[in-house]
């Protein structure tokens, strides 16, 4: 991972994230009805625990950098759109995909680029801009729909560090990033994860 | 043909070849949400085609997008039930000097290992919805592959118990206080041992329904609800006994599952941390891991007895158990109440309190006991609605 470069750059300003169809694009390489899917997983959840309508102010927590601030915008989902995402566990999660594609390409410049399944479940892969063919790192991600205020922050932060535990097991762990997306809070938390 | 060019290499990761087995997958995990399994599985295979040509023909000079491709290839290949060919494709992948990260040769063993057992589950059980459960020891006494006997022991009996009292629960069956699983007896739910791979010291269950095929409206509980339920207790027993308490309402099945994860988490001693975890696509639950102070914690609070306020027609009696006479005729207790000469006697009407009663009378010393009773207008005397005992054997709860 070059941690050098990235610190070397002046900070970004993030633009919004966008979960509307149509949007975004730059920020992934997947293929079209994965990414629909994540982003009306995660204007289900959205919806389900925002009353007002979209857009919401959002904050960006890298670990050791200034936090970012932004918007996220979302479609109000319509009937079926909710029941296809009718699970709340499996919709938290998926939404926490599309969300936090967004804000790693907001804050650096990732793009994901592949889903690959895995024993467990599937990993997330991601390239930086000009980065060599074989330089792609994981993206671990995670979400926690309802919470806010300080234990809201908190039980963000106990999850970011399970996820970054998760990436620095293994006899042959990988460098990677961690994030977790509170939708309640609308907040991020990332956190870089180098090699040991 | 992608962006991400060096050399004249593509990373076969944006082969445009993947968005179709990435939309095939996606399919087939929703088929198999929907309970549809044979169809999940045929599109899981035509997925796993797809990522085994595309990982075939990957360069290998580029090891770490090899090495992810080839890992969905074998994954989905599981997923399809086909292991034959899932290891067939693993070996040929590992059997090369080249062309694999460290991850992705140790994710391919793990993968060949998991196919193996599971291809040799398929003899025992039928169900394709089975799903493992796994502790995995480490610090303290643990080696690779190694543990002290009664450490494993006990952790294992210990899960075993929870999954069982998980799927009790989930079937909304009252609370057992001693005996077999109804669950388990009339082949609802069955619990088989695949040792995991020796990675420090791993205790692995598969959950799966009963031998016997039944059809989903017969089911009173599927594997994949019984381990997300029971990961969503390790989750809340990591937080406490009250994040325990708030998710069972039954204070008796709260006190097993408190005193039985204290008994799967680490001493810090023989074992340093207990991770728990499903590793398995099929749940989409976190793993977590436990540390010594969440046995001290869990276990003061399961010792603890948890005293529920008396309901409204309720009244609460605490004394010594100084009589039992439950026999066919009678169905009382002596209560001795401090400041009562009289021993107080209420009447056992219910056949789970005469078995919860009956196991709290047990050596040379009288119980201290908390009975709740309502007044019972036919028998004119005070009747049990409920009984905890006030010093507490930890050996029952998990039973």
């Amino acid at each position: 991972m070059k941690r050098d470069r990235r610190r070397s750059e002046p900070p970004r300003t993030p633009g919004v994230l966008d979960l509307r169809e149509g949007a975004a694009t730059a920020a992934h390489d997947l293929s079209t009805s994965l990414w629909r899917s994540w982003c009306d997983a995660a204007a289900v959840t959205l919806a389900r625990v925002h009353r007002g309508a979209p857009p919401k102010r959002c904050v960006l927590c890298l670990d050791g950098r200034e936090d970012l601030g932004t918007s996220l915008v979302w479609a109000t989902p319509n009937d079926r759109t909710k029941r296809s995402h009718a699970n709340t566990t499996d919709a938290t999660e998926m939404g926490a995909y599309a969300v936090a594609t967004l804000a790693v390409h907001a804050i650096d410049g990732w793009r994901v680029i592949a889903r690959t399944p895995t024993e467990s479940g599937a990993d997330l892969w991601m390239v930086g801009k000009n980065e060599p063919p074989d330089a792609q790192i994981r993206l671990e991600v995670s979400g926690i729909a309802k919470g806010t205020g300080a234990s809201g922050v908190a039980a963000l932060r106990t999850r970011l560090n399970q996820k970054v535990a998760q990436i620095r097991r293994g006899k042959s762990a990988e460098p990677g990033i961690a994030a977790v997306v509170g939708f309640e809070l609308v907040r991020v938390l990332v956190s870089e994860v180098t090699i040991r | 043909m992608t962006k991400e060019k060096n050399n004249g290499k593509a990373s076969p990761l944006t082969d445009p070849r993947r968005k179709k087995s990435e939309e095939i997958t996606l399919q087939a995990e929703a088929a198999w949400s929907n309970a549809e399994h044979d169809r999940a599985r045929e599109l899981f295979a035509v997925a796993a085609a797809i990522e085994e040509s595309v990982a075939r023909e990957a360069p290998i000079s580029l090891p770490r997008a090899r090495s992810a491709v080839a890992v969905a290839a074998v994954a989905l290949w599981n997923r399809a039930g086909d292991f034959a060919r899932a290891k067939r494709i693993a070996y040929a992948f590992l059997g090369q000097a080249d062309g694999l990260s460290d991850q992705g040769r140790e994710d391919l063993e793990r993968l060949v290992d998991r196919c193996s057992r599971e291809a040799e589950l398929t003899r025992l059980t039928n169900d394709p919805t089975m799903v493992p459960v796994e502790l995995k020891l480490d610090g303290g006494r643990i080696g690779i592959g190694v543990a002290p006997e009664s450490v494993a022991r006990r952790r294992r009996e210990m899960l075993a118990s929870l999954l069982r009292r998980t799927a009790e629960l989930e079937a909304k069956v009252e609370y057992r206080d001693r005996g077999e699983s109804e669950l388990e007896r009339n082949d609802q739910i069955q619990l088989l041992e695949v040792p995991a791979l020796a990675a420090s010291y791993g205790v692995r269950l598969y959950v799966a329904t009963g031998a016997q095929q039944r059809i989903s409206s017969e089911q009173m509980v599927t594997p994949a609800r019984v381990v997300e339920r029971f990961l969503v207790l390790a989750e809340a027993a990591a937080q406490g006994a009250a994040a325990v308490r708030a998710k069972i309402a039954d204070p008796q099945y709260a006190n097993a599952f408190l005193d039985g994860f204290g008994e799967i988490a680490p001493d810090g001693e023989d074992v340093g941390t207990v991770a728990c975890f499903a590793p398995s696509w099929k749940v989409r639950a976190r793993s977590l891991v436990f540390e010594p102070e969440h046995r001290r914690e869990l276990r003061a609070a399961a010792a603890a007895p948890f005293l529920r306020d008396a309901r409204p027609g309720e009244r609460t009696f605490d004394g010594q158990l100084v009589g039992v006479h439950l026999t066919r005729a009678s169905s009382w207790i002596e209560l001795e109440i401090e400041g009562k000469n009289q021993p107080e006697i209420i009447m056992v009407n219910e056949k789970r309190l005469r078995a919860k009663v009956a196991t709290m009378r047990s050596g040379d010393t009288d119980a201290l006991i908390r009975v709740y009773a309502k007044r019972s207008a036919r028998q004119q005397r005070m009747a049990m609605t409920d009984v905890v005992a006030l010093t507490r054997s930890r050996s029952t709860s998990a039973s």
